[in-house]
């Protein structure tokens, strides 16, 4: 017990040294603060769209358009202003906080998925897979993914399935190369080789033994590849290669309300600044989670 | 040595191929080229129409289609234009220029930030400074692009008024688009698109200096009673500068990609908007072609940076 006492001190000075924030900051190390603040808004609203927004999806009128946010000669009606076609900003961005977050989503656990399955069998196998593998990873990431994902929309047409295939494969490569990388440690261990001696097949291995210790880096790939997710989806949705214009994706909000930047900066800025809280939070988080759960990752990502 | 530059090369080549290969199926996926100009065969004849598919090198099987085509693009034939029936390298001999000013704009941006930023980070660590700088640097990271381009052309293009008292002004100083201003025009794009990768930059600076402030010559330049910044600027930042400097191909093969979106929002007339134009009018060829030359100029800088990598750092792992 005395014991204990004496080492917390000792950790919480380690601690505090190693802080790269100037002391009259509340500690944003120890916990995620800001992050936390940003996300859990976006997160009800993602959750709970249709009872937070003020109004709905697709309602309101042309007489109302463009109307400014309170504070910039705008009214409580309408917090945000209005968009081109008089629909509330407010609105609008919160039910577009649950199209990025689906498919941020689901992109995320396609993609992850695929990319921890294939880190795995590449580590762990080794010899050629491992190579045929790790090259495919290397071309991947020397594809222009922008203009691909151009391409494939020109080929077959903007669709939430095309965009959501296209993200999962923006993302698998991260983690199949790190999941690897930390396989190749794994594999030498002793408990991998005794369960071998004992005689368990390789699927057993790979998903009782070896999975177990890749998943503290799937966690912290996931969190710090979210943020890039986002920001490709709503660069594709802006150029109008996203999610087709009557969904309320961020970045086409952003698109349509560009044109009237002159005389209504905020239907172009509300929506804009939304991906710029998201992103910033998440990778504030990202940072966070690998310094907790994986700090080796700090030298690579 | 030579095995590993022999490696890096074949790497370097399956890439190519492997692109090369993609963009050709997906080629044939876009259909029969003559649909798309006519609609269909019946407002042509049948002799006609076979005519037009031997014009398109479309007759014969897919793997010599394959074959003609790779020998093509040795020769720099990238094909033509479906619309503008124009040979696809002379319009994207035409845009390149502009997307590489852009992209060397915003190279000289994210330098000019990111390397000064990274020395004060380095050197102040672990103080508001280290940690504004560091915020600033992964802002411009995290925030979409289009949008920093947007609140830029609202806040200095379109213009704030500012009054302090005394002054009073209108900060509309730069053009929203390209050829209206000379080269204040270039200031914007060139501020997004280089806010944007002056992270990285920061980035390794940071670490490479702090590396080699911790060195023994160093102190031993301190001890020697050189001054702070003496040592900071000529002994630490000099060394320190490698590390970024490799790293300079890899940010100019991504700006070139991240043109794509800033070209958009600033209406340049670049590679992204013949891209964009090109999506719009359905006219794969000239998509393939910037696919193609971006992928080339990717791989090259990559293989040119690992190489350089290999020599100036010899304690690099050649695996």
């Amino acid at each position: 017990m005395a014991e204990a006492r004496t080492t917390v001190p000792v950790l919480d000075a380690t601690l505090r040294r190693s802080s790269w924030r100037p002391g009259w900051l509340p500690d944003l190390r120890r916990w995620p603060v800001t992050s936390v603040i940003i996300l859990v808004p976006f997160a009800i609203a993602a959750v709970a769209a249709p009872l937070v927004a003020p109004y709905g999806l697709n309602e309101g009128s042309l007489s109302d358009r463009l109307l400014p946010p309170l504070f910039f000669g705008g009214t409580t009606d309408h917090i945000l202003g209005t968009d081109p076609l008089g629909r509330d900003m407010l609105s609008r961005i919160i039910y577009g906080a649950r199209i990025t977050a689906l498919v941020a989503g689901v992109a995320l656990v396609a993609g992850g998925a695929f990319g921890t399955v294939m880190g795995l069998i590449s580590g762990y196998l080794g010899g050629w897979v491992d190579e045929v593998i790790m090259r495919i990873v290397d071309i991947k990431f020397s594809l222009p993914f922008i203009l691909i994902a151009l391409a494939l929309t020109l080929i077959y047409g903007s669709s939430l399935e095309l965009l959501l295939a296209l993200l999962a494969f923006l993302n698998w490569g991260g983690f199949a190369r790190q999941v690897r990388g930390e396989v190749l440690l794994l594999r030498e261990m002793d408990y991998v080789k005794l369960a071998k001696v004992a005689g368990a097949s390789t699927p057993r291995i790979l998903i009782k033994h070896i999975f177990p210790g890749v998943l503290n880096t799937v966690a912290v790939v996931a969190t710090i590849s979210v943020g890039g997710l986002i920001l490709a989806e709503a660069g594709l949705s802006f150029l109008g290669a996203g999610i087709p214009p009557p969904t309320p994706a961020w970045g086409s909000m952003t698109a349509s309300g560009r044109l009237y930047i002159a005389t209504s900066w905020w239907a172009s800025v509300m929506p804009g600044l939304a991906i710029a809280l998201v992103v910033v939070a998440l990778t504030l988080l990202g940072d966070w989670m690998r310094d907790r759960l994986d700090p080796r990752l700090r030298q690579v990502l | 040595m030579k095995r590993f530059l022999v490696r890096r090369a074949f790497t370097a080549v399956i890439t190519l191929l492997a692109v090369t290969v993609l963009v050709f199926v997906l080629a044939r996926m876009t259909g029969d080229p003559r649909v798309l100009l006519l609609g269909d065969q019946t407002q042509t004849s049948q002799e006609q129409w076979d005519a037009w598919g031997r014009d398109f090198g479309i007759d014969k099987p897919i793997a010599i289609q394959y074959v003609i085509y790779l020998g093509k693009l040795v020769r720099g034939d990238l094909g033509d234009s479906i619309l503008q029936r124009r040979p696809v390298a002379e319009l994207i001999w035409h845009r390149l220029p502009n997307s590489a000013q852009l992209a060397g704009v915003a190279f000289a941006f994210s330098i000019v930030i990111g390397i000064p930023l990274g020395i004060v980070a380095a050197v102040t660590r672990g103080s508001a400074w280290d940690y504004s700088s560091r915020s600033f640097a992964m802002f411009g990271h995290a925030a979409p692009s289009f949008w920093v381009g947007i609140v830029l052309i609202f806040v200095f293009a379109v213009g704030v008024n500012v009054n302090l008292g005394l002054f009073e002004f209108k900060t509309d100083w730069f053009p929203t688009s390209r050829k209206e201003a000379g080269l204040l025009s270039y200031v914007l794009p060139g501020l997004t698109l280089g806010w944007a990768s002056a992270g990285g930059q920061l980035r390794l600076m940071r670490s490479s200096m702090l590396e080699v402030l911790d060195a023994e010559y160093i102190k031993l330049a301190r001890a020697k009673g050189a001054s702070r910044t003496t040592v900071i600027l000529k002994h630490a930042v000099r060394n320190a500068f490698i590390a970024p400097l490799t790293y300079a191909g890899l940010t100019l093969a991504g700006l070139v990609t991240g043109t794509i979106v800033v070209e958009t929002v600033f209406a340049w007339p670049g590679l992204g908007l013949l891209s964009i134009w090109a999506v719009n009018n359905s006219d794969y060829p000239i998509l393939q072609g910037i696919i193609l030359l971006v992928t080339f100029a990717f791989v090259l800088t990559a293989f040119i940076t690992d190489v350089l990598y290999a020599f100036l750092d010899p304690r690099i792992r050649f695996t």
